[in-house]
């Protein structure tokens, strides 16, 4: 652009012919022949310089468009990679949620990054309810008593199980039982280190459904707290024990703080349909 | 019947535990139980667990743990079935 401006040759400016008009008649002089005047010279070196000026103006704003335009640019491209490089940021901190579905949410279960990469915490909504010494039964009155909304924690790194605990709803401190050393002492009871299967959700009920199942009776061979807050201390819990032989009914009539935070007769608020259960 | 021939000792031992090869018994805190054959499969090991004090219990069909919807119906011959009580904590 800049080279077609100066290519603009002010001695290639020929003129065709002078026009006249007098009254109503029109003029025309033609050029005869070709003999440079004086005067004509120094109109033309008069405006050689004007034209030179306006060109050198017209490059100038040119140039201060160009600059403006690439500095625009240049500016756009930088909040480009910027944005480029948090977007990329916020990419690898992701994490796939895992596949958890309506159903799911019904059988108590919510889940929530881990502080560590890849981990992950399954909550689910479950249930304390001792109904066994040693595997006798505790008179069914007493045992009501004893019901308590627990959450059960189990977190994973990737496809592994890396613990099992039961925790406060509020607060999410661990749960006092008599089997709590915080984490929960699980005894003979080993949960499965790793998930196997494609329904990772219903795994990990099932998980939390067994703990609870376990914690169903209380080991006077292991006890870690021999009085829990909130539950009686073992020694008044043996004056209740039924005699030998006797099971555990279902217990049909809850009491309302129980009904209310959504326990059934069974125990398990959730289908059970897959659990041998008599009691 | 029972067999007059006198047993050893370690035999009778090992019968005891598995219960004999052909039977159909089920099996809950060491004790084998006869089953009639045909009968109710799921009413039957829940009438068993509730008579041993058992709540909540696994059941195991030829040595797998089978949960309620793989239970088979009804109590087939030689079907040996055992009822585990949960592990414990602590």
């Amino acid at each position: 652009m800049f080279e077609q401006l100066d290519n603009i040759n002010v001695d290639a400016i020929e003129l065709d012919g002078v026009t006249l008009r007098l009254g109503n008649r029109i003029l025309k002089l033609v050029i005869d022949e070709d003999s440079p005047a004086e005067a004509e010279s120094q109109i033309r070196e008069e405006f050689r310089e004007k034209i030179a000026s306006k060109l050198t103006v017209i490059k100038q704003n040119i140039n201060d468009k160009v600059e403006e335009m690439s500095n625009f640019v240049n500016t756009l491209r930088s909040d480009y990679d910027r944005k480029e490089i948090e977007l990329q940021k916020r990419l690898d901190n992701m994490v796939a949620m895992p596949d958890m579905k309506h159903d799911d949410l019904f059988k108590g279960l919510s889940i929530a990054r881990g502080s560590y990469p890849n981990e992950t915490y399954w909550l689910v909504q479950g249930i304390y309810w001792p109904k066994y010494v040693d595997r006798r039964a505790i008179e069914h009155n007493y045992t009501k008593k004893m019901i308590s909304h627990i959450i059960i924690c189990v977190v994973t790194k990737g496809d592994k199980i890396t613990g099992v605990s039961t925790r406060k709803p509020i607060g999410f401190d661990y749960f006092q039982h008599y089997h709590q050393s915080n984490p929960d002492c699980w005894g003979d009871w080993h949960f499965p280190r790793s998930l196997k299967g494609k329904n990772h959700a219903q795994e990990i009920i099932r998980i939390a459904q067994e703990a609870q199942i376990v914690l169903e009776n209380i080991n006077t061979g292991s006890v870690a707290t021999r009085n829990p807050r909130g539950l009686p201390r073992k020694d008044t819990l043996l004056r209740h024990i039924m005699p030998e032989g006797q099971g555990v009914e279902q217990m049909r009539n809850l009491r309302q703080d129980s009904r209310r935070i959504g326990v059934k007769p069974g125990g398990l608020q959730v289908d059970e349909s897959d659990f041998w259960s008599s009691d | 019947m029972r067999n007059e021939q006198v047993w050893d000792q370690e035999v009778e031992e090992e019968l005891y535990e598995e219960g004999p090869r052909s039977a159909t018994y089920l099996r809950v805190n060491g004790m084998n139980h006869e089953v009639e054959i045909g009968a109710s499969f799921k009413n039957t090991v829940l009438a068993m667990a509730k008579d041993a004090g058992l709540g909540k219990f696994r059941v195991f069909v030829g040595g797998e743990e089978v949960g309620k919807s793989e239970a088979p119906e009804v109590f087939s011959e030689g079907l040996k079935v055992e009822l585990r009580p949960y592990d414990v904590a602590g």
